[in-house]
């Protein structure tokens, strides 16, 4: 099939959208905007690293500083259970040792007493 | 023919060996009792003093012990220097007859295993009280030590694993918390313990009068 130039003339002649065509156009953008809802920027969350992306040093320096920190951070939190842990170590050792300190000398005074009162009551009998 | 009887013969005795190795281990004296079946107990005493220290626990309370600038704690630290575990099962009850004398037979029969031997018992009628401390040897080194106090409302067991010397325990007495002869903890039982003289000087005195 084959056009003449003349028959390209003719389709692409412009041609009147008739009156009112502005207005058409306009209310139907309105509707579009009313039932679509607004769309957020997507990388809007990230933008600030926008600068790092550019400075590759910058981002690296950045990167070894968060880890310095979050390291930090763990160990910090790792020391401070660990020291927990020791005083309640420490804590039932003392309370451990301190039971059986009594109750050593619980049973030496309940044999000495009984080696002091036995041969009294036996003299006071006779 | 010979060859093969030697390979059998070889084959034996590294077997023999063998077992012999495995069985060392439940050959050598162990001084950690098993007072799982105390733990029942709990539930009817109305204090409880439970404490398990032993492995890496231990380790950490020598190791902030030593790290500490507390000459007390220094103190309490070289007592615990080479133990392997503490074990403490105390239970205090409203009234006579919560335990039952089974409990206390239970540790009793793992006390009568070779290695422990009793130093020192105490045993009252009056006050049904039964007390003993024994300890496990290991030539002149105490590697081993178990108290057993058996009174009416009150039963304690205490399980030392490991070289103590007692006397470097006596030496703790006033310090770091851990009561000496005239402390709290010894005077509530010096209200009983004070008490037994009288009776028995009085019943002296009776019998005095009876005979009169």
């Amino acid at each position: 099939m084959q056009f003449s130039e003349d028959d390209l003339r003719t389709a692409l002649k412009p041609k009147d959208p008739g009156p009112g065509f502005t207005q058409r156009v306009m209310a139907r953008v309105g509707q579009q905007e009313k039932s679509a809802p607004a769309r957020k920027p997507r990388r809007a969350w990230f933008a600030w690293l926008q600068p790092l992306r550019l400075h590759p040093a910058m981002a690296a320096v950045v990167a070894v500083l968060i880890l310095a920190v979050g390291s930090l951070i763990g160990y910090r939190q790792h020391q401070e259970r660990e020291r927990q842990q020791a005083m309640l170590a420490e804590q039932k050792a003392v309370e451990a040792l301190r039971i059986t300190n009594a109750k050593l000398n619980h049973v030496f005074r309940r044999v000495r007493q009984s080696e002091a009162s036995e041969p009294k009551i036996r003299k006071e009998v006779l | 023919m010979t060859l093969s009887y030697v390979k059998n013969f070889l084959r034996c005795v590294a077997v023999a060996i063998m077992l012999a190795g495995l069985a060392l281990p439940a050959l050598a004296q162990n001084a950690k009792l098993e007072l799982k079946n105390l733990e029942k107990l709990s539930s009817k005493a109305s204090e409880v003093n439970d404490i398990t220290l032993d492995g890496a626990l231990l380790d950490l309370a020598r190791k902030f012990m030593a790290a500490s600038h507390d000459p007390d704690a220094a103190q309490v630290g070289e007592v615990l220097k080479d133990l392997k575990g503490i074990y403490v099962k105390n239970f205090e009850f409203d009234g006579p007859n919560q335990y039952s004398q089974a409990d206390v037979d239970a540790i009793r029969a793992q006390l009568a295993a070779p290695g422990w031997q009793r130093i020192v018992e105490s045993r009252s009628l009056k006050s049904k009280e039964h007390d003993e401390i024994y300890i496990m040897k290991e030539k002149d080194v105490i590697t081993g030590l178990a108290i057993l106090v058996a009174e009416p409302t009150e039963l304690t067991v205490v399980n030392i694993v490991g070289p103590i010397d007692i006397n470097k325990l006596a030496t703790l007495e006033g310090h770091y918390g851990i009561p000496g002869e005239n402390s709290h903890h010894t005077r509530k039982k010096d209200k009983t313990d004070s008490g037994k003289p009288q009776l028995q000087k009085k019943e002296a005195a009776n019998d005095d009068d009876d005979e009169n």
